[in-house]
Parts: C-alpha cells; sequence; structure tokens
C-alpha cells in the first residue's frame, strides 16, 4: 500500500470539492442566500462542458465555456429569483429545490440519460510513476490549478476593495448602501462567481466525479457537507471542510474498504458533536 | 453563535429534503381498438434514478417485439401498460399493486432490481399473476421460488460469472483473482460465483472489495489491487463507466487483465468507456456481434427502425416479449395464471441470442458467449472470442 499516493488522491479530490463548495459557503454564510440548486451548476456546467469536448473544442475551452454559462445562470437566478426573497431562508429552500429538479429533468430530456465520460485533455491521459505507484497525471494537474484558484480566491475576498464591499456589506449593509455602493449587483457578481466555479468543477471533476443524470444530487450533498463541516461563511473554512472530506474518505476507503459506505458521514457526525459550528468560523 | 447553529441545522434539514426529493411516476401505454378482450401486460421497469438506462433499454426491445407483431399473440390483442418503479423495492411494491388491481393485468414483466423483483414476486404469486423477468439477476428469484409462475431470461450469476471465471482461470491460467464489485445483493451474488468456480479449478480469490453503489471516485480501492493474475468486476451503469475509466487512468490497464459480466461493458456505455475499455474480457449473454440468422435480421429490423444497432438491454425485453408472446400462442389466448406461465417456461425461442429454453426453475437456457473489447472502426465493439456452452 503506499499512502503518499492516497494523500495525493485526497488533496486532489479534496481541491476538487473546494471549488464545488466555495460557492455555496460564501452565499449562504456571508450573504445569507441558500442555494440548493448548487448541484444543478455542478451538473450544467458539466454537461455542456461535455458537449464542447464531444464538439472538439478541447478541454480548455470546455472549462471556460462552462464556467461562463453556469455564472450566467447563476446571476440570472440570484438577480431574478433570489434576490426577491432574500431574508427568507425558507423560500429559498423551496424556489431553489425547485429549480434543481426542473434542471435535473432538462438534463435528462436534452443529454439522455445514459452516463457520459469527460476524458482528461490528452495530453494528462496518462499515469505517473509518483513514488513508485502509479498515479494519474491528472490529478496532479489538478491539484495545481485548484491550488492556483485557492490563492486567487482568497486574495480577492481578502485583499481586494471587492472583497471589502462583500464583507462590509453583510455586517452592515446600510452603511454600505450610504457610501453609494448598490449591493444588488456585488451580490450578483459574487454569487456569479460562485456558480462559475461550481460549473468550472463540473468539467474538472468529469474524470473523478462522474458526468451523469444525478450527479447533482449527488454533488449537492458532498458540497453540504464540506460547508457543515468546515464551518460556514469563509473561503478558509471551506478550503478546510473540503480537504478534510477528501483526505479522511480516501484514506478510510483504502484502509478499510468495508467501512467505504460511512467514510464522509460518520466523520461529519463526529465533527458536528465536537464542533456545531464547523471547524473554522468566520469572525465577524 | 445562536444564529450559527440555526444557519447549520437549515443546511443539515435542506439535505436530508433533497436527498428524499427527486422521482416522479408514470402511466400511461399502448392501446387496441380491437373488439376481443386485450390480453393486458404490467411493464415494470426504472424509468427514474441510477437504473433508468437499463429499464429504457429492455422497454424499447419490449415494445419494439409487440410493434412487430402489430400488437397481437394468439389470436388476442395485447395491451402493454408500463410503470415506473425507480428500481426501489417499496415502490415497486405499490406499482405492481396498482397494475394487478386497478389495471387488471394479466401479465407481470420487466424490473431491473433484484430488490425490486423480489417485492414483486410476492404479489405476483399470491395472485397468480405470471411473471417474466428481464434483468434482476438475484438466485433467488427463480432457485427460491416454486410456484411456477416466475420466468426469467437473464442467466443467473452462478451461470454467467461462473463461466467468466471458468475461462480466465482455465483457458487464461489465472491463479490469483481480486473480486471488486458493487455493495448489494448482485455483487455479493457474483462474488460468490467467482469464488467457487475459482475454487473448483484450483485457482483464489486472494481479496474481495465490496464499493457502494454510486461510488464516484474509486481511486482508494483500486490502490488496494495488489500483485494478482486478474480482476473480475462486476459494476454497472455509472458505476461501471467511472471504474472503466479510472482502472485505465491508474495504469492498472496496462499491468492486470480486467474481467467483468456484460454489464460492465454493454454498448451504451462502451460508446463512453471507448479506449479505455479495450481488452476488458466479458461474459455476453446477447451480443450485436452474434451471427446467427435471428440475431441478424433483428438487427437488421432494428437498425431500420431506430438509426442504431440494438444492444443487450433491448434484446432482453424482446426476447421477454417472445416468451410471453409464445405461451399466448401455445394457449390460444385462452389461459391465465398458473397455465400461462407453464406455457411460457414451455416454450422453444429462436432468440437473437441463439436457441431459448426454459428449466423447471423458469430459468433461460441458453448459450453464453465470452466476448473481448476490440476497435471497430471509429468505435469499440464487445466482439466474440467463442461459444461458451451450458
Amino acid at each position: 500500500m503506499n499512502w503518499t499516493v492516497q494523500v495525493l488522491n485526497g488533496v486532489a479530490v479534496g481541491l476538487l470539492l473546494f471549488l464545488i463548495a466555495a460557492g455555496l459557503s460564501v452565499t449562504f454564510g456571508v450573504m445569507r442566500v441558500l442555494n440548493l440548486n448548487h448541484g444543478g451548476l455542478y451538473a450544467i456546467g458539466a454537461f455542456v462542458g461535455y458537449s464542447v469536448i464531444q464538439a472538439g473544442w478541447g478541454f480548455g475551452t470546455a472549462c471556460l465555456i462552462a464556467f461562463a454559462v453556469t455564472a450566467l445562470f447563476g446571476a440570472l437566478q440570484q438577480r431574478f429569483l433570489l434576490w426577491r426573497i432574500r431574508g427568507d431562508e425558507l423560500a429559498q429552500v423551496l424556489l431553489t429545490i425547485g429549480v434543481l429538479l426542473v434542471i435535473s429533468d432538462l438534463i435528462d430530456s436534452i443529454w439522455g440519460s445514459d452516463p457520459k465520460r469527460v476524458p482528461p485533455p490528452a495530453f494528462l491521459d496518462e499515469s505517473l510513476d509518483v513514488f513508485g505507484s502509479r498515479f494519474p497525471a491528472y490529478r496532479l494537474a489538478l491539484i495545481v490549478v485548484a491550488l492556483v484558484l485557492v490563492v486567487v480566491l482568497v486574495y480577492v475576498m481578502d485583499k481586494t476593495r471587492l472583497g471589502a464591499i462583500v464583507r462590509a456589506g453583510v455586517d452592515d449593509d446600510e452603511l454600505v448602501r450610504l457610501h453609494g455602493i448598490d449591493l444588488k449587483w456585488v451580490f450578483v457578481v459574487v454569487f456569479a462567481a460562485g456558480a462559475g466555479l461550481a460549473g468550472l468543477a463540473g468539467v474538472l471533476g468529469g474524470p473523478i466525479l462522474g458526468t451523469y443524470v444525478g450527479a447533482e444530487y449527488d454533488v449537492l450533498t458532498l458540497a453540504l457537507v464540506v460547508v457543515v463541516i468546515g464551518g460556514l461563511g469563509s473561503l478558509q473554512g471551506a478550503l478546510v471542510g473540503a480537504l478534510f472530506v477528501g483526505l479522511v474518505d480516501s484514506l478510510t476507503k483504502t484502509a478499510f474498504p468495508g467501512l467505504a459506505a460511512f467514510s464522509i458521514y460518520v466523520p461529519m457526525i463526529l465533527v458536528l458533536v465536537a464542533r456545531p459550528q464547523g471547524l473554522l468560523v468566520r469572525h465577524p | 453563535m445562536l444564529a450559527r447553529r440555526s444557519l447549520t441545522a437549515v443546511l443539515l434539514a435542506a439535505g436530508l429534503t433533497v436527498t428524499a426529493c427527486g422521482g416522479g411516476d408514470d402511466g400511461g401505454g399502448g392501446g387496441s381498438t380491437a373488439t376481443q378482450e386485450p390480453v393486458r401486460i404490467g411493464l415494470v421497469l426504472p424509468a427514474t434514478g441510477p437504473l433508468t438506462p437499463n429499464g429504457e433499454g429492455n422497454q424499447a426491445g419490449f415494445e419494439f417485439f409487440w410493434d412487430q407483431q402489430d400488437n397481437a399473440a394468439g389470436g388476442r390483442p395485447v395491451e402493454i401498460i408500463t410503470a415506473d418503479d425507480e428500481g426501489k423495492p417499496d415502490v415497486a411494491v405499490t406499482r405492481v399493486q396498482e397494475l394487478i388491481e386497478q389495471e387488471q393485468v394479466d401479465v407481470l414483466a420487466g424490473f431491473v432490481s433484484s430488490a425490486a423483483a423480489l417485492a414483486a414476486r410476492d404479489l405476483a404469486v399470491r395472485t397468480e399473476t405470471p411473471l417474466v423477468v428481464t434483468q434482476a439477476a438475484t438466485r433467488r428469484l427463480t432457485g427460491e421460488d416454486d410456484s411456477g409462475l416466475v420466468t426469467r431470461v437473464i442467466a443467473t450469476f452462478e451461470e454467467s460469472m461462473g463461466a467468466l471465471t471458468e475461462h480466465a482461470t482455465t483457458e487464461d491460467g489465472v491463479q490469483q483473482i481480486l473480486f471488486i464489485g458493487s455493495d448489494y445483493e448482485a455483487g455479493k451474488d457474483a462474488e460468490k460465483a467467482v469464488r467457487a468456480t475459482a475454487e473448483k479449478n484450483g485457482a483464489t480469490v486472494a481479496q474481495s472489495i465490496f464499493a457502494p453503489l454510486g461510488t464516484q471516485d474509486f481511486a482508494p480501492f483500486l490502490a488496494n489491487i495488489g500483485d494478482v493474475d486478474a480482476v473480475v468486476a462486476f459494476f454497472g451503469g455509472t458505476d461501471a463507466v467511472r471504474f472503466v475509466q479510472q482502472y485505465d487512468e491508474f495504469g492498472l490497464k496496462d499491468t492486470t487483465p480486467l474481467y467483468g459480466h456484460w454489464s460492465l461493458t454493454v454498448d451504451p456505455l462502451l460508446e463512453q468507456e471507448a479506449d479505455s475499455a479495450e481488452g476488458i474480457v466479458t461474459v455476453q449473454e446477447y451480443s450485436n456481434t452474434i451471427d446467427n440468422p435471428a440475431s441478424t435480421s433483428f438487427i437488421e429490423s432494428w437498425t431500420a427502425e431506430f438509426g442504431s444497432p440494438p444492444n443487450a438491454w433491448n434484446e432482453q425485453g424482446y426476447v421477454a416479449a417472445m416468451a410471453i408472446a409464445a405461451g399466448i400462442e401455445a394457449t390460444d389466448g385462452e389461459a391465465g395464471g398458473a397455465d400461462l406461465a407453464a406455457a411460457i417456461r414451455a416454450s422453444e425461442l429462436d432468440a437473437p441470442r441463439g436457441t431459448v429454453t426454459f428449466d423447471d426453475e423458469g430459468q433461460v437456457e441458453q448459450s453464453l458467449y465470452m466476448a473481448t473489447v476490440g476497435r471497430e472502426g471509429d468505435g469499440f465493439v464487445n466482439a466474440l472470442l467463442g461459444d461458451s456452452s451450458n
């Protein structure tokens, strides 16, 4: 058994989960907008990306188009559906589950129920010798790409004017408005970015999590687990939660394949018993 | 802090709601305007959930046969009433109850999930309704049943996985096997069959791994595949596509030969698995690479109708419909209940997969075929290696 490779795999899966969950953590934890259609955004990205690749435009183009399409979808959803019911979490849950069901049926009718396969880009479609074991080159590349995105996102959120406005808007939205800033559009931008990341993760996650009707529910559950474990409202929390889930899941399944069915939820329960607020919490 | 906790609670509750959601149902079906009272067939297959492709494949084949027969057999019109069991036993019971009590069906057909089929069998037996199973493969379905009502067109795992393991251990000289399969009834049955045949031939199953249904990342399991001669796998649907893809990505395809049940590389999945599946050896009950007159004419008429060749799921539905039609013909459309079931079991079919008969447990008797995934033109096919008759 080569544990180094399993740790690498846990990190790769964890970082992928971060890309999926980052938007959910920030929009819910910071903006108080609960979007259960987050899994639907992943699926839209995944299937749009699949079609772009099938059309021969390549993996990179698929990532960009998936990001753009889901970001636009997320922006429209925030501006025309969710903005009207801000502050009402129950209404948000019902509305976004409704959108999720519609998306799921639409995907089924457009792409059909057969599972799809998104192959890695050709130059990464091989396995490398890593510490004496074979490991897919694609997963190594995914780690690098995701780490770059983590750095960019944390920088934007903590160091830029946009990040400051988002954080300030949540703590005291009246004061922000007094400065002449229209929060409506700030929220739309943030929501679009989170949605775009989920869509991007749909393409990047194809070779790992799969591209199939029903992924929208499976991925939503994973994203909720990550956000609950990590603690709401910060990118750092989502990162800690995602790496925790990726590593614990990967290592448990390697060591005890028979416990595979529990490898995500038992750790989640243990974390919630010890720290009901999650591992990391944003301190306003 | 209080606010934060309640937000977490909302998230958890929302997650539960979502997992409980999803799905609908459908009714409908074909009709006939003939004056005579039609034979009513209740076709129960998953149309929602992960087994949907399997269910749709069966349904297309079943309906195609009846279209060819102008929806009639034995001088009586035939009416098909479809229902969606979502691949779940509880839903299957509700749907079958509706079909029997409200629709008053004369015959039940279909079922992909073994659990759903077992739940439906008890209702069918209690109401003396003949049941023709397309795809649910657990041994218990026919082996434990002495009602004479259940007939099945899919081989049990003792037969299919047994033949596959026989081929691996005798023809290919495999000594050390690692079994990996889905963690539910079918996976366990498949493992038992592989183990029994391997041990009979002096080979061993060094390790058995069961992965939960719907496993997304197989990497941790693949890490457990150590120094063995071959891996024997049982996966279907999305699990099969991801397993085959990741087996290749982790470099195992080049080092350890992979064997599987036909569900691992059935044509609609093979289209996606593509080069990752090349070289996988499978046991086939039907493949459109079979060369016999019945298969050739089946492929021709199917391709003329749908524009692409039929797959193993389609043929299962087709053969189930053939068996029901043969039973109705043999009794001149007059029998129902146990008599009709007996006539279905007594039929001898010139099916695309070859000659089909049924044993006294209602279990299909047919040839099995070894195949390997190879390139053909731009695509990939399950090319036959030879016939391993049973």
